[in-house]
């Protein structure tokens, strides 16, 4: 029998055996195959990465996936809380592993090579149990707020767009160490602004920051948005699901040349368009003449409703 | 394909939603504009009950790569132009949100309706008063004409 069949047939039968004896059997055909042909090399299988792979089922009870190829794997670390983090690693050659993503922010150990899985697993297990704050911060927030954006929050994500009212957001950024950051709100409004100046002062490092925020605004719940609503409530509800509001220049709602997602600029209640900060920006910048505008703010009329809008070209 | 620019991903966006759901009496030439998006040819129907009921006019969209922070070049073609107060017989349209008052929230789709109802409106079907001189002298391109807009009513 011919070493492509009698794996075939090694795989077939496999489904009743788990991955351990299968990687076994795959070694001992392969193995004997070798000796006696001698024409298969030893880089068309690295069964030393097949030994690590085993070791990291068996002993350290990590759950491995093959993605489309053998060299695309996938690993789930768990943390303290049981929260799920796949790692996707890709297979380069013998003691060649490289870090293809993570769903964490990003870290200086996805940069670097590794010689085996086990090292891998190692320092990403330090590396996601340094992050427990962090996990739960984000956590405490998407499970209380409405999330504007990021579209789909998760923990790569390292900020949260959260909810005030219909034309208010508050931006948040939170650290490795799970303490809030760059806080300040999306859009105009004196009093939410007046409340987070004030609040920003007896801001609580050593509380929650969900606790934090409605102690500053003064909140005893989160207004529900429309994306949150749909996630929560039944689906057949309405369309909107996920569905961002599309910019009222560009038509698109995210973009792939800039980042961002279209947000109410206009000051004007009824008038509800949203816009790309960059898309507003063009237009005002092109209305006034196409010079850059003085302290990088363009004013002029919402192409929408007309009324008087201004617009930074920044989002700060 | 190289990737979609702005003008052109917004362009194949509202062909797709002109083609969709059309406004009533409007059609727009999808095969054509598909193969060159910046030109489009959209054929429409005088209203009902309207001094320009039956007839059937072409228009012709031009549009740059600044699209849409610059309007369109819009002109009527063929061999019907509308006998309009504010339609030159060369095809020119002096409506003024296709120059000073376009706004990039404005669509090819609200174009057709301010021209349907500009048409709609009208009391009297004849040219305007400065037609002969205008069609002598203008240029090819009607954005290139300083408007006097003749009034705010239609």
């Amino acid at each position: 029998m011919d070493l492509v069949e009698e794996i075939e047939s090694l795989l077939q039968n496999g489904s009743n055996c788990s991955l351990p004896v299968l990687l076994d059997s795959l070694k001992s055909v392969v193995t004997q195959k070798i000796c006696t042909t001698e024409t298969v090399t030893a880089d068309l299988i690295d069964l030393e990465f097949l030994e690590d792979v085993k070791n990291i089922i068996s002993y350290e009870n990590i759950p491995v996936f093959f993605g489309k190829t053998l060299r695309d794997i996938k690993c789930i670390i768990l943390d303290e809380r049981l929260r799920e983090h796949p790692i996707f690693i890709m297979y380069k050659g013998p003691k060649k592993l490289i870090i293809s993503s993570v769903v964490l922010p990003h870290s200086p150990l996805q940069d670097r090579e590794y010689t085996s899985l086990e090292e891998i697993i190692t320092a990403f297990k330090k590396h996601v149990d340094s992050l427990s704050t962090y996990f739960h911060e984000l956590e405490r927030i998407d499970r209380f707020c409405t999330i504007m954006e990021p579209v789909e929050p998760t923990f790569k994500d390292d900020y949260r767009r959260i909810l005030l009212d219909d034309r208010i957001w508050l931006h948040v950024e939170v650290t490795p160490e799970g303490l809030a950051s760059n806080i300040h709100l999306v859009g105009q409004s004196e009093l939410w602004s007046n409340k987070l100046q004030q609040g920003l002062l007896s801001w609580d490092h050593d509380k929650e920051i969900i606790e934090n925020i409605m102690t500053v605004f003064d909140l005893v719940n989160f207004p529900a948005g429309s994306r949150k609503s749909s996630t929560t409530t039944t689906i057949s509800d309405d369309r909107p699901m996920i569905e961002p509001s599309l910019c009222g220049i560009c038509l698109c709602a995210e973009l792939p040349e800039s980042p961002g997602i279209p947000l109410p600029l206009c000051p004007n209640p009824p008038c509800g368009v949203y816009f790309h900060r960059n898309c507003l920006f063009q237009w005002l910048v092109a209305c006034g003449g196409g010079r850059p505008p003085p302290f990088g703010v363009a004013t002029g009329s919402c192409p929408a409703c007309l009324e008087s809008i201004a617009c930074c070209e920044r989002d700060d | 394909m190289a990737a979609m620019s702005p003008s052109e991903r917004r362009l194949q966006k509202e062909l797709m939603s002109l083609m969709r759901e059309p406004p009533p009496g409007v059609t727009v030439d999808g095969d054509q504009a598909s193969q060159n998006l910046t030109l489009w040819t959209v054929h429409m129907e005088g209203v009902p009950g309207t001094l320009y009921e039956g007839e059937k006019f072409v228009l012709q969209f031009k549009f740059t790569n600044k699209y849409p922070f610059d309007s369109p070049e819009v002109t009527f073609i063929g061999n019907n132009i509308p006998v309009h107060p504010h339609v030159y017989s060369n095809g020119h349209i002096c409506l003024s949100i296709l120059t000073d008052d376009w706004s990039p929230a404005l669509s090819v789709q609200s174009v057709c309706l301010s021209i349907v109802s500009m048409l709609s409106s009208c009391k009297e079907k004849k040219r305007p008063p400065d037609n002969s001189l205008y069609v002598k002298t203008c240029n090819k391109n009607p954005k290139k004409t300083k408007w006097w807009y003749h009034d705010d009513s239609v």
